[in-house]
C-alpha cells in the first residue's frame, strides 16, 4: 500500500510492504541506519524516534501506521552541521562509549526535553526509563542530558572535564 | 581537552555497526543452529531449502574446507554435518543447542527464513549432559577425540607449601562452597557481518569483533587459505566485553562469499542475527562451583589455603582453560599464602559454552577469595582492612604460583585508598523506592562491605603475546604531522582516542596532528585482542617502539619517515601441571571497592546507595574515559552480583531475551560511584600505565555480599541476589 | 511472497463492518504485537485500528468515567482524575517505559490479557466494564467477566472493545498501586497489588478494593479480604494483621524465571499490608 510521511522535514513515501516496520523502513528503504535495532521486543529503546512530538519505539510501529506521521530521528537533529545541545551534551559529558543505544537515548532524551526543559536527576531517570545501556553506567548519560537541559534554558554549562595527561 | 575521536559520529547517527551497511545488492544470510544440544546428525536435506524462491545457495560442512575452529584448540566444527574427516572432533555431532548446522542464503531475508524452515534434518538424540555433575557422573565422553575418560578435560594443581602443616597451624578454619552464574554480555549490538570479496581478490568479513588478526587466522584455517588471502575489518563496534572474542559469523560468512564467487555471483552477503539468536548463540561468563577453605592464626595471618574449582566450559573450550587458569591465580586472593592445594577443573557439558568476559575468571575468584577473608575477618574479630593489609602482596612476595610477583604492587595502596574514603562521613540519600514499590524505613536494612582483587594485565601461561604498531612521520624539519596505523579494537573504551594521545605524546607533535589508521588487516598489523585490560598498556609500548623506530629514520634524513615495532613483553609459562610453580603473568592491576547497600527485608530487594572504587591506573592518559570505564565496569558487576540470571534447563538457555534476563536499568545501578583513580607506575607500562579496564568489575560481588551480610546477619554464597533469592535466604536464617 | 492484508480504517463504523467481513488480528498501539512475532514472518491480516480518534481520550458523564479504548497510557498518567484513581495512573507511569507508554493503549492491554497486565487490577478495583461493538450492536461487560483465562477474553467474533467504563461510585477514595519486578523499569511483573479503599468521615472503611495480579491465570480481587475490611475504622489495629495467608487461597502463583511461588505469596502480603499501612496514614 501507499504511504506518506515527513521524515526529519522531509516528504518521504512509496508503495510498501504492509507488514514493514517502521525501524526497517527507516533503515532500510531511506538508509538512515543512525537508529539501531538492539532487541525486537521493545526493551532496548535503541530504536526510539520521535513521531509526531512523541519518543516511540519503531520496532513496535507498523510503517504503514506511520501514515500521515511526522517523524524525527537521530539524523534530523543537527541544524546546518551544528550539534543539538543533547547530541553536544553526550559527546562532552562522556555519554557514550560503543555509541549503540545512543540514538536511541538522545532521541528519549529530546522527548522528554520537549516537555520538560528543567528536568530533575528524576525526571531525566524517568524520561530514559525506557533505554538500555550496557557500557557507560548510565551516570555519564544523566549529566549529558543535564548539560542539554541547562544549554537549551540558555545557560552556559561548566566546561567539559576531558582531561589530557601528556 | 581530548574528547571521544568517534563522539560526532555516534552522536549523529553516521557512525556506521556491521548492520548499518545498506547496498541494493545483497544477498542475505540466516545461520541455522542445530537446536540439539546433544545428538549426532542422521541425515540433512537441504534440497526443499533449495526450492523456496529466492533462495540462492545453502552452506554445509562440506562446504568448510578443515571443518574446525577454537581461539585455543580447535575443538568445535564450524557447521556441524559431513565434512571433509580432516578433523579431530566429530563434524556430525551437535554437542550445544547453537551449533551451526547450514547457512541459507537468498535474495532477502524472508527467503532465507523460508529456506532455513524447510531444511529437513533428522537427529539421533544423545544423553544431554546439562550440568557439571551430570557431566563428571557420565560415562558418556564429549570429546573422545581428547584420548581422555573424564569431561573434566582440563586440569590444574596448586601445591605450595606443606598444606598439613599449614593446617595444624590454623587457629580459625572457614569453609564455604560458592555458586557462580553465567552471565551474558548483552552488549547493545547484535552479532552481524558483512562478507564479500575485495578489489584484491581477499575474501573479506567486516565485522565487530575484538582482535582482527585472529579473526584472519581462524577464517583462513578453516578456509584453507593464507593469512593474506582473508581480510578483517571492523566497522563501528556496539559493545564486546569479551563476548566477541571468539567466532559467530566470521567463518561462515567468509565461506559463503567463496562459494558464491566460485559460481560467478559476487554479491556482498549480509547476516543479522536477532538477540534471540545472540543471546542463544555466543558463549557466557562461566557459571561454576567452588568449594574453598582458608585457615589463619589468631594474629591474622594466613597458614593455609585450599580450594577445589569447577567450571562449565560448555560444549566447546573457547576460552575456558585460560579462564580456569585465571580462576585458579585469583581464587586464594591476592595475599601472601605459604601454604596451598588447589584444584581447578574446566568440565566439558552440553550447556552454552564459557568463555571471555570482562574479568576472564578473575570475578568468580574474589567472589570466593573475599568472602572467605570478610568471613575470616568476623571470625577473628579483626578489622577486614587491616586483616588484607597484613596478608596483602607486595613487592618482593612470592605469589600463589611460587614466583616473585612482577613489580609494582599496590594492593596495599588501593585498600588503603578505598577505606580511607569510606571512613569519611557518607549520608544515605533519600530513600527511594524500587520503581513504584513503597520503601518502608521499617523494613530496610544498610550495611557496608569491603573486598579487593587483582588481575593480570595481558594474556598469560607463555602465550607469545605480541602488540604491532607503524608511525609513518611528515614534514621538513620539524614533525608537522603523523599517521598511526594499529589494529586495536574500539569497542567503546575509547581506545581509538587514548592510541592517538600516546601517539602525540610518543612524538611530541600536538593530538590533531596524528592521523588514525585502525583496524583493518589490510592496513594494520597484529594489535591483540581489545581484551585482558592489556590494550592501552600493549598499544602504548608498540607505539613508543615505533615511534623510536621512526625517528632514528627520520635523523637519517627519511621522508617520510616509518617505523615499524612489534612490542613483546617479558615471557610468561605455563604452570607445572604438579606444584603449579611458574611465573603466569608479567602485569596486574590492582583495584578496592567498598559498597554502601539497604536492603528491603520484606521483600529481597537491594540497593547499593554508595560505592568507592580505589583504582590504580599507574598514568591515567585520558582521565574520562577512565572514569567511564570504571563506572561501567561497576554497573555490569552490579548485574552480575544482583539482576542478571541466565537460566539454563536441560542445556537449553530459557530466558533469551531483554525481557527476561535483566542488565541493569537507570534507576537499578549504585546511587553513587565515587572513583579513586591512583597513579602507582607500573614499571612496564608505557607512561607507567596499569591496565584498567576489568580491575572494577572484579571484587565488587564480594563487597555486595559482605555488605548484605552486614546489614542482616546472613552469608549468601550464591548469585545473582535477585529479591527471590535474598528473601528465601533471609526467612531460612531468621534475624 | 503472500502480501499481508492490511486495512486501517478511519472510522469506528468502517471498521466494525470490516471486522464482521473476516478474520483480522487488531492492532492498536502496536506494543505487543511485533515483540510477541518477532523472527516469524507477519502473515496474519491485521486491522490497524489506530486511526480510530474517536475511540481516544477520556470523557465524564452522570454516572461514569468512560476511558475509550485508544486512551494511550501516556494520556492516563497525565490525566485529570479524581483520587481513586491514582492506582490507574500509577500503573500507567510502570507499562514499559516512556516510548511504551506513548503508544500503548488501555484495552491492548486488557485483550492481551496478560497475566502480568499491568493495567488490569488497577481497573479491577474501580468495578471497570469493558464496552465492545460489533455490526450487530454493543453490550457492556464487567472486566472481571470479560478476562476468561490465561490470556483468553470474552470477545465474540465481529466485536471490538470501543471503550473502558469505571463507574463513579468511590471517586475520592484512597487509591493505591504496587508493581514488583527484578528491575526498576522495563520489567514484567512478579506481583502486582491495587487497592481502592473507601472510608466514611468518621474513618469506618466503606468499601475495600484490593486485586492482585501475576500470581494466577488472571488477576483476582481479594473478595474475602475485602469484605473483613469493611466496616472497620482505619486505625483498627487489626488491620497491622491483615492479610493472612488464608486470605491468598485463591491465588496460584508458579514458579518462573522471574521468581518464585513461594516468594510470591510472601511478597503479595508484604504490598498488601504496605498498601493497608499507606491507606491508614493517608487521612
Amino acid at each position: 500500500m501507499k504511504i506518506a510521511l515527513t521524515v526529519n522535514g522531509r516528504k518521504v513515501g512509496g508503495e510498501l510492504e504492509p507488514r514493514t516496520l517502521l525501524v526497517h523502513y527507516i533503515r532500510e528503504n531511506l538508509n538512515l541506519t543512525g537508529t539501531h535495532i538492539g532487541c525486537e521486543t521493545s526493551y532496548c529503546g535503541a530504536c526510539t524516534v520521535i513521531m509526531d512530538g512523541r519518543p516511540v519505539k519503531s520496532c513496535t510501529v507498523l510503517a504503514v501506521g506511520a501514515d500521515g506521521a511526522d517523524i524525527m530521528t537521530i539524523e534530523g537533529l543537527a541544524r546546518d552541521g551544528q550539534l543539538h545541545p543533547v547530541q553536544e551534551g553526550f559527546w562532552e559529558r562522556h555519554g557514550l562509549q560503543c555509541g549503540y543505544c545512543t540514538p536511541g537515548m538522545i532521541m528519549a532524551a529530546v522527548g522528554l526535553l520537549e516537555q520538560n526543559n528543567n528536568p530533575s536527576e528524576d525526571e531525566i531517570r524517568h524520561g530514559i526509563e525506557g533505554n538500555l545501556c550496557r557500557c557507560t553506567g548510565y551516570h555519564n548519560i544523566v549529566k549529558a542530558i543535564e548539560y542539554a537541559s541547562a544549554k537549551m534554558r540558555g545557560e552556559q554549562p561548566a566546561p567539559a572535564e576531558w582531561e589530557v595527561t601528556a | 581537552m581530548t574528547t571521544r575521536l568517534d563522539g560526532p559520529e555516534k552522536v549523529t547517527g553516521a557512525a556506521l555497526f556491521p548492520a548499518d551497511v545498506v547496498r541494493p545488492d545483497f544477498l542475505h544470510a540466516q545461520i541455522v543452529f542445530t537446536d540439539q544440544p546433544h545428538a549426532r546428525l542422521v541425515d540433512l536435506d537441504v534440497e526443499p531449502a533449495r526450492a523456496v524462491p529466492g533462495v540462492v545457495e545453502i552452506l554445509t560442512a562440506a562446504d568448510i574446507p578443515v571443518n574446525e575452529y577454537g581461539l585455543v584448540f580447535r575443538d568445535q566444527p564450524v557447521l556441524i554435518g559431513p565434512g571433509n574427516e580432516l578433523t579431530a572432533v566429530a563434524e556430525n555431532i551437535s554437542r550445544w543447542e547453537a551449533d551451526q548446522l547450514c547457512v541459507v542464503i537468498a535474495e532477502n531475508i524472508e527467503a532465507a527464513r523460508a529456506g532455513a524452515a524447510a531444511i529437513k534434518v533428522e537427529w539421533e538424540e544423545l544423553p544431554i549432559l546439562g550440568d557439571i555433575d551430570t557431566s563428571l557422573q557420565s560415562t558418556v565422553m564429549l570429546h573422545p577425540e581428547n584420548g581422555l575418560d573424564t569431561n573434566a578435560y582440563h586440569h590444574l594443581r596448586i601445591r605450595k607449601g606443606d598444606i598439613d602443616a599449614g593446617w595444624s597451624e590454623a587457629d580459625v578454619v572457614i569453609e564455604g562452597t560458592y555458586e557462580v552464574p553465567y552471565q551474558e554480555h548483552a552488549f547493545l549490538q547484535p552479532e552481524a557481518a558483512i562478507s564479500y570479496i575485495d578489489e584484491e581478490g581477499r575474501v573479506t568479513v567486516e565485522i565487530a569483533g575484538q582482535w582482527t588478526v585472529e579473526d584472519q587466522e581462524q577464517i583462513a584455517h578453516a578456509l584453507d587459505l593464507p593469512t593474506e588471502a582473508v581480510r578483517v575489518k571492523y566497522p563501528a563496534i556496539g559493545g564486546a566485553f569479551g563476548g566477541r572474542e571468539d567466532m559467530s559469523m566470521q567463518i561462515v560468512l567468509a565461506a559463503a562469499a567463496r562459494k558464491l564467487a566460485a559460481r560467478g555471483i559476487r554479491r556482498p552477503i549480509r547476516c543479522q542475527w536477532s538477540r534471540e539468536e545472540s543471546i542463544v548463540g555466543h558463549h557466557k561468563r562461566h557459571r561454576g562451583r567452588i568449594k574453598a577453605r582458608l585457615g589463619a592464626r589468631r594474629d591474622g595471618k594466613i597458614v593455609a589455603v585450599e580450594a577445589d574449582c569447577y567450571l562449565d566450559a560448555g560444549g566447546y573450550n573457547y576460552t575456558s582453560n585460560k579462564v580456569l587458569g585465571n580462576l585458579h591465580l585469583c581464587v586464594g586472593g591476592p595475599y601472601e599464602i605459604p601454604n596451598a592445594r588447589i584444584d581447578s577443573y574446566a568440565v566439558y557439558t552440553n550447556a552454552v559454552p564459557g568463555g571471555a568476559f570482562r574479568g576472564f575468571g578473575a570475578p568468580q575468584g574474589a567472589m570466593v577469595a573475599e568472602t572467605q577473608m570478610n568471613k575470616l575477618a568476623l571470625a577473628l574479630d579483626m578489622d577486614p582492612i587491616e586483616l588484607r593489609l597484613l596478608n596483602s602482596l607486595r613487592d618482593g612476595s612470592m605469589g600463589i604460583t611460587q614466583a616473585e610477583m612482577p613489580l609494582g604492587v599496590s594492593l596495599p595502596f588501593v585498600i588503603d585508598a578505598a577505606a580511607n574514603a569510606a571512613s569519611e562521613e557518607f549520608q544515605v540519600g533519600e530513600l527511594r523506592p524500587v520503581a513504584t514499590l513503597p520503601s518502608e524505613e521499617s523494613a530496610i536494612r544498610r550495611g557496608r562491605g569491603f573486598a579487593c582483587g587483582y588481575k593480570n594485565v595481558g594474556f598469560s601461561f607463555g602465550f607469545p603475546e605480541r602488540c604491532e604498531a607503524a608511525v609513518e612521520l611528515f614534514g621538513d624539519d620539524e614533525v608537522e604531522r603523523a599517521i598511526l596505523y594499529h589494529g586495536a579494537a574500539e569497542v567503546g573504551q575509547g581506545s581509538h582516542t587514548a592510541l592517538r594521545q600516546m601517539a602525540a605524546m610518543a612524538i611530541g607533535i600536538d593530538y590533531e596532528r596524528v592521523e588514525t589508521v585502525y583496524s583493518d588487516t589490510a592496513t594494520s598489523g597484529d594489535s591483540g585482542s581489545a581484551s585482558a585490560s592489556r590494550l592501552t598498556w600493549m598499544s602504548g609500548n608498540s607505539i613508543l617502539g615505533a615511534v623510536e623506530e621512526a625517528t632514528k629514520k627520520w635523523n637519517d634524513g627519511e621522508r617520510p619517515a616509518r617505523g615499524e615495532f612489534r612490542f613483546v613483553p617479558p615471557p610468561t609459562q605455563t604452570l607445572d601441571p604438579v606444584t603449579g610453580a611458574g611465573q603466569p603473568n608479567f602485569a596486574y592491576g590492582y583495584v578496592a571497592e567498598v559498597v554502601d547497600l539497604s536492603v528491603d527485608i520484606e521483600t529481597g530487594h537491594i540497593r547499593v546507595d554508595r560505592v568507592i572504587c580505589a583504582n590504580d591506573v599507574g598514568r591515567v592518559i585520558n582521565r574520562t574515559l577512565v572514569e567511564g570505564q570504571v563506572e561501567g565496569a561497576i554497573v555490569q558487576a552490579h548485574g552480575y552480583a544482583i539482576t542478571e540470571d541466565l537460566q539454563v534447563k536441560d542445556a537449553r538457555i530459557t530466558n533469551p531475551r531483554l525481557s527476561a534476563y535483566l542488565i541493569p536499568g537507570i534507576d537499578d545501578i549504585p546511587a553513587e560511584i565515587r572513583t579513586i583513580l591512583l597513579e602507582h607506575p607500573d614499571p612496564r607500562g608505557p607512561w607507567g600505565v596499569r591496565g584498567m579496564a576489568e580491575m572494577p568489575l572484579v571484587p565488587y560481588a564480594a563487597a555486595v555480599v559482605a555488605a548484605l551480610h552486614d546489614a542482616t546477619g546472613v552469608w549468601f554464597h550464591q548469585l545473582p541476589l535477585t529479591p527471590s533469592r535474598v528473601l528465601a535466604g533471609l526467612t531460612a536464617n531468621p534475624l | 511472497m503472500r502480501f499481508v492484508d492490511y486495512l486501517a480504517p478511519t472510522n469506528l463504523d468502517s471498521a466494525l463492518s470490516a471486522f464482521a467481513g473476516g478474520k483480522w488480528t487488531v492492532l492498536a498501539g502496536g506494543t505487543d504485537f511485533y515483540p510477541a512475532r518477532v523472527g516469524h514472518p507477519l502473515t496474519e491480516p491485521v486491522l490497524d485500528i489506530s486511526g480510530l480518534d474517536e475511540l481516544r481520550g477520556i470523557s465524564v458523564t452522570d454516572d461514569a468515567y468512560r476511558i475509550g479504548a485508544l486512551t494511550r497510557w501516556a494520556d492516563i498518567k497525565a490525566a485529570d482524575l479524581p483520587p481513586a484513581f491514582d492506582g490507574l495512573r500509577l500503573a500507567a507511569a510502570e507499562v514499559g517505559g516512556i516510548q511504551v507508554q506513548n503508544a500503548g493503549t488501555i484495552a491492548g492491554n486488557l485483550c492481551n490479557a496478560s497475566p502480568a497486565a499491568d493495567g488490569i487490577p488497577p481497573l479491577l478495583t474501580l468495578d471497570a466494564s469493558v464496552e465492545l461493538a460489533s455490526q450487530g450492536g454493543q453490550r457492556v461487560v464487567p472486566l472481571s467477566a470479560f478476562l476468561t483465562g490465561y490470556r483468553q477474553i470474552d470477545l465474540q467474533s465481529g466485536e471490538l472493545v470501543t471503550a473502558v467504563i469505571v463507574p463513579r461510585q468511590v471517586e475520592e477514595a484512597f487509591s493505591d498501586f504496587q508493581k514488583l519486578g527484578s528491575r526498576s523499569y522495563l520489567v514484567i511483573s512478579i506481583v502486582m497489588v491495587a487497592t481502592v479503599i473507601a472510608a466514611d468521615p468518621e474513618g469506618i472503611i466503606s468499601d475495600a478494593r484490593i486485586a492482585v495480579g501475576a500470581c494466577s491465570p488472571v488477576a483476582l480481587r481479594l473478595t474475602e479480604l475485602e469484605s473483613e475490611l469493611r466496616g472497620k475504622h482505619r486505625n483498627d489495629r487489626a488491620l497491622q494483621h491483615l492479610p493472612t495467608r488464608h486470605h491468598l487461597d485463591r491465588l496460584a502463583p508458579i514458579d518462573d524465571v522471574r521468581a518464585t511461588a513461594d516468594y510470591r505469596f510472601g511478597a503479595t502480603l508484604t504490598l498488601i499490608r504496605r498498601s493497608l499501612r499507606r491507606f491508614a496514614e493517608s487521612a
